[in-house]
């Protein structure tokens, strides 16, 4: 009984540490580009504002932080 | 468990690193239109890094925002407007899209400025609503090489061409985007023994029309340069027949190019062609305003001018022409509107047409005036101008003297948006196909070539035309446009360039 307990902790530990890297990672990422894509769009007008949302972009940046932020949490109590 | 957790990690960063970069990677190639094509658009709602709105304000309205449908528009309440769209490179050709609310405007073209100086503009139609009309009730004949379309009333000919060689005489065509070679004969013309004198300054490009049969085609042209522009002021002079230029002449610049104001010394062109055969000439003056047609002669007694006519025997150009008649000058015209304009304040004036005032109050403003009888088409009236100084344009053609007038084109009009589908018993058209309309929207579509236009063709403007918009209280709302510009792709662009020479 015990094992199966530690298996199943050890799992879910492991799928939340894979989730919060993922998480963390795109989060990086994406700022990373949000930041390339403003400074593409102020050289090159157009280039990414015909196809992507600018503010939708920096939404979804800062509703990532937020999860990160959330899960970061989870992971330290 | 922990070999499949890192390999899962892998997978997710090769998975977030690589998605950004392919993303950016396809907006690269798209931007820079590797695959040949380069598609925006707008619906009004946001500001656009490729378009900008319509303009100038005052005839497009600024956009407006449906609280209730969250929908933006722009409305366009004159014309023409204009709308500036810059692309990172330069194409062959834009399909355009617009999807538009007419409130019954007849004529909407659209197009492009190909030229800025001198300034020059293709357009091509967009909308009309008498074609519409006649394409749901009347006869179609087309013509796949020609490109040409018949619409009649009542079908009295098998083919285009045989309409086109042989256009009606006892009934009233109109033509939209074609034309046809002048139909115009006499049986009963004979050759006048006199010649005429026109003693008129006549400012800038013009075009005459006369008719000749079994005689001499000659005529005299007296031009001078006013020397008030910095340009070089050529005069290239055409003889057309039938559309096509049998005769052509430079007269070069006077070797003055500067804006001196010094007039230079009469010049005198002689046209001569012996025994030519019956059928209507046309004399095609192309120059810049500094030159003046001081004195026109002409073996032909049926001497008309065609649409655009300026005239400037007033005292502003007194210092050109010390001896300027200002007298009046009386035309014989045919057309169902004239614009009007003048760019001098001793031009303002009120010109006359038959008993009709049109009152010119302010300088470089057209003032139009209608035909209040749109039923007769093809009556001539006589205008007035009193003061002179004045470019006056019609669809139609003057005399200076009322037994001069004819009318080349029998009873063939340009179509425009005065002329309703009860007036006419055929229309000719070309390159245009009726647009799609559903819940009072229109959808229509064209494609514009780039070639000929002047500069990088990165920076463009289109323009929208609904001749008589402002004058007939209606308005275009536009909902949405969209551009999709095409050029070679790039390994074809490759191909080409490093082709081996044949």
């Amino acid at each position: 009984m015990e094992t199966v307990e530690k298996t199943f902790c050890t799992a879910a530990m492991n799928t939340h540490s894979l989730t919060y890297h993922s998480v963390w990672l795109t989060f990086r990422v994406l700022t990373a580009w949000y930041l390339v894509a403003v400074v593409l769009e102020y050289l090159l007008p157009g280039i990414i504002t015909n196809y992507i949302s600018l503010d939708l972009f920096l939404w979804v940046v800062i509703l990532l932080g937020a999860v990160n932020i959330l899960l970061w949490k989870r992971s330290t109590h | 468990m922990v070999s499949s957790t890192t390999a899962l990690r892998v997978c997710i960063n090769v998975l977030v690193i690589s998605t950004p970069i392919l993303v950016l990677l396809f907006l690269f190639a798209q931007y820079a239109a590797l695959f040949g094509t380069l598609r925006f658009s707008t619906d009004f709602s946001d500001e656009s890094a490729f378009i900008d709105p319509w303009r100038p304000l005052g005839r497009a309205m600024d956009r407006e925002k449906n609280l209730r449908t969250g929908d933006t528009v722009q409305r366009i309440v004159g014309e023409p407007v204009y709308m500036d769209v810059s692309v990172p490179r330069s194409f062959d050709s834009v399909d355009v899209t617009m999807e538009y609310k007419n409130s019954g405007h007849p004529l909407v073209e659209f197009g492009l400025i190909t030229s800025t100086e001198p300034y020059a503009v293709r357009l091509q139609p967009f909308q009309s609503t008498l074609i519409d009309e006649a394409l749901t009730q009347w006869n179609i004949t087309t013509d796949a090489s020609s490109g040409l379309t018949l619409l009649q009333r009542e079908q009295q000919y098998d083919s285009v061409s045989t309409f086109v060689a042989n256009p009606p005489r006892d009934a009233v065509a109109a033509t939209y985007n074609a034309s046809i070679p002048y139909t115009y004969t006499d049986a009963t013309y004979r050759p006048s023994s006199s010649t005429i004198t026109i003693d008129r300054l006549l400012r800038g490009s013009h075009q005459f029309v006369v008719y000749a049969a079994k005689e001499h085609l000659h005529s005299t042209w007296s031009f001078v340069d006013m020397n008030r522009e910095f340009n070089d002021d050529g005069v290239r002079i055409e003889v057309l027949l039938k559309g096509n230029v049998i005769w052509e002449e430079w007269l070069v610049d006077d070797g003055d190019v500067t804006a001196s104001g010094v007039v230079t010394e009469e010049r005198t062109l002689n046209i001569d062609f012996p025994f030519v055969e019956p059928g209507v000439y046309e004399y095609r003056i192309s120059t810049t305003n500094d030159m003046v047609l001081t004195h026109i002669t002409s073996d032909q007694e049926r001497f008309v001018v065609k649409n655009a006519l300026t005239v400037i025997n007033n005292e502003e150009f007194i210092n050109a022409f010390p001896n300027v008649d200002t007298a009046p000058t009386i035309l014989t015209m045919s057309g169902l509107q004239l614009r009007a304009q003048t760019d001098h304040p001793a031009g303002l004036q009120t010109v006359l047409i038959d008993d009709e005032e049109l009152i010119l109050e302010e300088v470089h403003t057209p003032t139009w005036w209608e035909a209040e009888q749109f039923h007769e088409l093809l009556a001539t009236r006589t205008v007035v101008l009193p003061r002179n100084d004045v470019t006056i344009v019609t669809q139609g053609f003057y005399a200076f003297d009322p037994a001069s007038y004819f009318d080349p084109n029998d009873a063939i009009l340009p179509l425009n948006e005065r002329v309703t589908l009860d007036l006419l018993d055929y229309i000719l058209y070309s390159n245009y196909s009726a647009p799609e309309e559903t819940n009072h929207t229109v959808l229509q579509h064209v494609t514009l070539s780039l070639e000929g236009v002047a500069g990088d063709r990165k920076e463009l403007t289109f323009v929208l035309s609904a001749p008589g918009l402002d004058r007939d209280d209606n308005e275009l709302t536009i909902e949405r446009m969209e551009f999709i510009f095409h050029r070679d792709p790039l390994w074809k662009r490759l191909k080409k360039r490093f082709a081996p020479p044949l």
